[in-house]
């Protein structure tokens, strides 16, 4: 039962993926952008969460620690960014 | 029981991002497109969490990432909310929005 359940969550996490990626390629301006690899971020943490109960190991058990960590900074520093118009200003 | 509880919170879990990622596609402007993915997002990555946190019978690193989350991503969304409000995108018409000065 769960695998059947954990290949269907990655199935719907695909689509999930391909809006992400829709959205940051077509994205108008740079803020959606942000906005979708912000959200890219979050789906990939499912996605390996996902996987790593699929496959049993524990192995993957740290990567959502550090994507977590890294997508706050990088959403931080990007918003802070494109405030201030620049990376000296 | 105990699978039955982990697929539905995988399987809940994804559908939410997958949700997540439909809002981010249909949504008319960047601030609606923020509040509709992000949350939804975090959502559907906590019942992901918990389902692993089920699965494996408790795991330092899921709890640490959903506490984590749960502090993290309202300080990430407010900080970028405020700089889309100050970049004077276009947006959807509809209610008449404070003028952006001295706020």
């Amino acid at each position: 039962m769960i695998p059947t359940a954990a290949t269907l969550a990655i199935a719907l996490l695909v689509g999930a993926l391909a809006c992400c990626v829709a959205r940051l390629v077509v994205g108008p301006s740079f803020a959606d952008r942000i906005v979708a690899s912000d959200t890219l971020v979050l789906v990939v943490m499912n996605l390996v969460v996902t996987l790593g109960v699929l496959w049993q190991t524990r192995d993957y058990a740290d990567v959502p620690v550090l994507l977590a960590a890294l997508g706050f900074v990088g959403t931080v520093a990007a918003a802070q960014f494109i405030r201030r118009g620049g990376p000296l200003a | 029981m105990r699978e039955l509880l982990v697929s539905v919170l995988l399987v809940g879990g994804a559908a939410f991002t997958l949700i997540a990622g439909i809002g981010l596609l249909r949504a008319p402007d960047t601030h609606s497109r923020q509040q509709v993915s992000t949350k939804a997002a975090t959502f559907g990555a906590g019942g992901a969490l918990v389902g692993s946190l089920i699965f494996f019978g408790g795991g330092f690193q899921e709890l640490l990432v959903v506490g984590f989350l749960l502090l993290t991503v309202p300080v990430g969304t407010h900080v970028l909310a405020k700089a889309i409000y100050e970049q004077h995108l276009p947006r959807r018409s509809g209610p008449k929005w404070p003028d952006s000065e001295g706020s």
